[in-house]
């Protein structure tokens, strides 16, 4: 009796240990190491700057790293009321476009402008899908200084990449549309949709962007691209799904073909075509718009027409790279070699390799063309394939070590490789669904390395739920090891698609903490109190109103009559850091303003009742804050009190 | 006795010293705030007041004014017109004395630039105190018995700032000029007593010199002095007036009636009056005496006026001697009428 006891304990002990052993793997984390590597103590700063796009809230959000504190976020497509971007005449014209002023779109991907394949701090970029447009953000102001529209175009997806020295950032249509636009029936896509690429020129001492011309190309979903480097420089690289040309239900039809394109894009070669006189015009109206710093103002200028390239009249301007399969991401690694594609539904990640692409184009390896442009032999420009990436592998950054690592989305995890021997030597999971990978420098010539941030679609249990809508989630990995260690998770604004990071002190000293009140040209403006006035232009009242600590002159009005619409530009006359002034008047059809020192916002208020309306600083300015107020005072039509102030 | 060439050298290289004062801040003031990380301050120049940044100056002065302190408005500072050209005179008169090798002259300048630095130190703190105390009734933040007067030198808490006031890297550079000058004397000495005795004669000098500038009354002498405008012997201690030049001049009266009597003959006697508070004896400041004339308090001169510093003292001085209360100007007018018309 007794042995049987003891021999039945002993199995029971061996099951049981044999069933802990196989549950729960590491999760690679070690808490207490990983607190102390994300944990900014107060007064200390973050390492680095990361720009998160928000998607669809239109907007970027800045983070610090390695802390993952949210620290601004920057309206960019959509009104954001709280500061009155896309409310105040002044802004309004940021998000005017050929088809009408559009208060929001869908803002995918950051790019910070590079001089020599580096991050310089000067720019960040961000498409806009729905209404395709590129934005332009300063970044000593981190205001959106520029929006540009683009022409024949819909789905701005493949967008907004830069060159090595920023002399273009590209646009690439995920959805085919008759170029220009015609009436005709959805299901002649393969006869009239079309693609464009376009190159978009930056002014390097201003940034103004500039059409300068598109590609036209055959109607495929063009999705992201990136641009070549160091041998590369000269070339830019477009993946392309729905090579099937399908119409509808493009998930499953789409999906057909075992491989689809790279476009491989010879810009330099394109300068030359222009210049030849290969470009033909297309007019087409699009929008550029530009916010001044010094007038605080926003203008827009309506553009009428773009040179299109036909890759049928240049030969050697682009060509096709078969890629497995339906690729979405396409990343050039650090030395400019190696152009790796994330091939969403294939088993592998397929490399190519540059100096070989050259080789079989001079070799003229091509196994057919459409349109005009030949498709190269997949096997004459592979370099590798990585075998075992994950299920849905998508987007790949390097750490400047000779490594790569892609995101892969179906079997939620960051798969870390070696270039040049294509072999998998670490992974990690993702918390959930990841999407893109940021790698500070990662898409660069000499990345910073150190972190990775995963950013996930999918949250679930990670965080403390909030009904049916959860946030979205970035992870901090460290890859500054061998192995990847999971540090920090935290949420993000919108749905972030990708970002970018740069280290803090490229930014820090070259941030603004005033704008002057001597160099602000705004129409409206004041440079100090005695210059407060208002006055009547028929049923227009101009107020030139001073906010400062703590009070508004005028404060109080007098003399608006029903039906008159009243226009209060407030200067905000601080020079002092970080003390702006908000303002706000009861009855007001748009938002507040929110005023930096030295800087001019004009909202519009209209009359609509007789009575005594009550305005305030809505922004915490100082110890009087809660008597930083006023009133204006609105008289019946036919009254004759005069307009007065005090 | 002529200096040494190297003595020389020194007393060149003091006075070139000195134009380190143009160039950098005589005085500054630092303002320290959990809310001012990047610091807040003032540097006072010879000519000018600046901030430590750009805009300090107009956000201490909009931070000022909830506590209602006075705007620092450099341009309505006098001090900051003139005292480059006191450094003018001394760096070129101090090359004089070095070219020239007046040795005897290296103490009297040195003194005067330490009477000059001094009286700037003084005037400063002056500055200080008006600025501190001169409150506007009207403040939305006022804290019983609260003063801001800045610290002259060193560290003072003012509610929530720290304020620290040191001298700038110009006033270093007079130290060492003076200190250079030290060095010339100490060195060229022949004898310990032949220095004493120059630094002694100049001190002296600078004081004579110095006395006639300032604008104080000097004590009058009874039984001794006599009235500038009667001439009569000044003997009663209750009445003695007095009249400062502008130039420094001082005059005595034996009674307020012949002070006014000379301010109203004599239309260039600009300066400060002074009469005698009949009760504590002491000089005192026109503008801050009251009048009085009473039949039951002669004065020497026979119109019956006296004066009293303290409000209180005066109103039962009213009551006791039957007074009647008289502005300066109808003093005066009463003069007029009753001695020249």
């Amino acid at each position: 009796m007794k042995t049987k006891l003891w021999i039945s304990f002993f199995f029971i002990t061996i099951t049981v240990a044999f069933l802990m052993k196989c549950s729960g793997g590491s999760d690679n984390s070690g808490f207490s190491d990983a607190a102390e590597k994300v944990y900014v103590a107060p007064g200390h700063q973050d390492e680095f700057y990361a720009f998160m796009s928000g998607g669809f809230s239109g907007q970027v959000s800045v983070y610090g790293l390695p802390s993952g504190r949210l620290f601004r976020i920057i309206p960019v497509f959509s009104q954001w009321a709280e500061t009155g971007y896309g409310y105040t005449e002044e802004t309004k014209p940021m998000l005017e476009t050929t088809l009408g002023q559009i208060p929001w779109d869908d803002a995918h991907h950051p790019e910070l402008s590079q001089t020599d394949g580096v991050p310089d701090g000067r720019w960040l970029f961000i498409n806009g899908n729905n209404t395709p447009r590129i934005a332009r953000i300063d970044l000593h102001t981190f205001e959106t200084a520029e929006i540009i529209e683009i022409p024949n175009s819909a789905g701005n997806h493949g967008s907004p990449f830069v060159t090595m020295n920023t002399e273009y950032v590209v646009g690439a249509t995920r959805f085919s549309v008759p170029v220009p636009q015609k009436d005709v029936s959805i299901a002649s896509y393969k006869e009239n949709f079309k693609g464009t690429l376009s190159f978009i020129k930056v002014d390097q001492s201003t940034g103004h962007m500039d059409l300068d011309f598109q590609i036209l190309v055959p109607g495929f979903n063009y999705d992201l691209a990136h641009a070549g480097k160091g041998p590369s420089h000269g070339w830019a690289f477009f993946t392309s799904y729905n090579s099937e040309e399908a119409n509808t239900l493009l998930e499953i039809n789409a999906s057909k073909n075992d491989k689809d394109f790279i476009a491989a894009v010879n810009w330099k070669a394109a300068l030359e075509f222009l210049k030849q006189g290969k470009g033909k015009t297309f007019m087409a109206d699009y929008y550029v718009n530009r916010y001044d710093e010094e007038s605080h103002t926003a203008t827009s200028e309506v553009k009428k027409m773009v040179r299109v390239l036909n890759p049928a009249d240049c030969p050697g301007l682009i060509y096709y790279l078969p890629t497995p399969k339906s690729p979405h991401g396409v990343d050039v690694d650090p030395s400019g070699e190696y152009i790796v594609a994330g091939g969403k539904l294939a088993t592998v990640i397929p490399v190519h390799s540059f100096s070989k692409m050259q080789q079989a184009i001079s070799d003229k390896k091509f196994i057919g063309n459409i349109d005009g442009i030949p498709i190269l032999d997949y096997e004459a420009i592979n370099a590798g394939e990585v075998q075992d990436p994950g299920l849905g592998p998508l987007h790949t950054e390097f750490d400047g070590q000779g490594y790569a690592y892609t995101s892969a989305f179906i079997s939620s995890e960051v798969v870390k490789w070696k270039l040049g021997t294509w072999e998998v030597v670490d992974r990690i999971p993702a918390y959930y669904s990841i999407g893109h990978l940021m790698i500070p420098g990662g898409d660069s010539k000499k990345p910073f390395g150190k972190y990775l941030v995963a950013l996930n679609k999918i949250t679930k249990d990670r965080y403390l739920p909030t009904g049916p809508e959860l946030c979205q989630s970035a992870q901090l990995i460290d890859i500054s090891g061998d192995k990847m260690k999971l540090l920090l998770d935290f949420p993000t604004v919108g749905e972030p698609h990708y970002a970018q990071a740069i280290p803090a002190d490229m930014l820090i000293n070259k941030q603004a903490r005033i704008f002057e009140l001597s160099k602000n040209k705004h129409p409206h403006s004041i440079k100090s109190e005695k210059e407060t006035k208002i006055y009547r232009e028929g049923k227009n009242v101009h107020v030139y109103m001073s906010a400062s600590r703590t009070h508004f002159k005028p404060d109080n009005i007098e003399g608006i009559k029903v039906g008159d619409k009243v226009f209060f530009h407030v200067t905000n006359l601080e020079q002092d850091w970080d003390i702006p002034h908000g303002f706000a008047i009861k009855g007001a059809n748009t938002s507040e303003l929110l005023i930096m020192p030295g800087q001019t916002k004009t909202l519009i208020w209209e009359a609509k009742y007789e009575g005594i309306y009550p305005f305030y600083c809505t922004d915490f300015c100082s110890a009087l804050h809660q008597e930083m107020q006023g009133y204006a005072r609105v008289s019946a039509r036919n009254s004759n009190i005069e307009l007065s102030m005090n | 006795m002529r200096t040494t060439n190297r003595e020389a050298t020194i007393i060149i290289i003091a006075s070139l010293m000195l134009i380190g004062a143009y160039y950098f801040p005589i005085w500054q003031i630092d303002l320290n705030a959990p809310q001012y990380p990047e610091g807040i301050g003032l540097r006072i120049w010879v000519d000018k007041i600046t901030g430590t940044n750009e805009f300090d100056l107009s956000n201490i002065n909009k931070l000022n004014h909830y506590i209602g302190m006075k705007e620092i408005e450099p341009n309505s500072i006098p001090e900051l017109l003139f005292m480059k050209y006191i450094l003018a005179f001394f760096i070129l008169t101090g090359l004089l004395i070095g070219t020239f090798r007046f040795r005897k002259a290296v103490p009297v300048w040195m003194f005067l630039l330490i009477f000059a630095l001094a009286a700037g130190i003084y005037d400063y703190y002056l500055w200080g105190y008006d600025y501190g105390h001169d409150l506007n009734p009207d403040a939305p933040i006022k804290v019983p018995g609260m003063a801001y007067q800045p610290p002259l030198i060193g560290g003072k808490q003012l509610l929530n700032m720290n304020s620290v006031s040191l001298p700038g890297i110009g006033s270093y550079f007079i130290g060492l000029s003076i200190l250079l000058m030290l060095y010339t004397i100490y060195t060229g000495r022949k004898s310990k007593m032949k220095v004493k005795k120059t630094v002694l004669q100049s001190m002296l000098l600078i004081g004579l010199l110095l006395s006639g500038c300032t604008s104080e009354p000097e004590p009058i002498r009874y039984g001794s002095d006599t009235c500038d405008h009667c001439n009569m012997q000044i003997s009663d201690p209750r009445f003695g007036s007095e009249l400062v030049t502008a130039k420094g001049k001082i005059l005595k009266f034996d009674s307020i009636e012949c002070l006014a009597a000379y301010s109203v003959r004599h239309t260039d006697s600009e300066g400060d009056l002074f009469v005698t508070d009949i009760e504590t004896k002491e000089l005192i400041n026109k503008e801050s005496a009251y009048f009085m004339k009473s039949e039951q308090l002669k004065s020497p001169m026979g119109l019956n006026l006296s004066a009293i510093g303290d409000s209180a003292a005066f109103s039962r001085n009213l009551e006791h001697f039957s007074g009647q209360k008289l502005q300066w100007d109808e003093i005066c007018a009463y003069v007029n009428e009753r001695w020249y018309e």
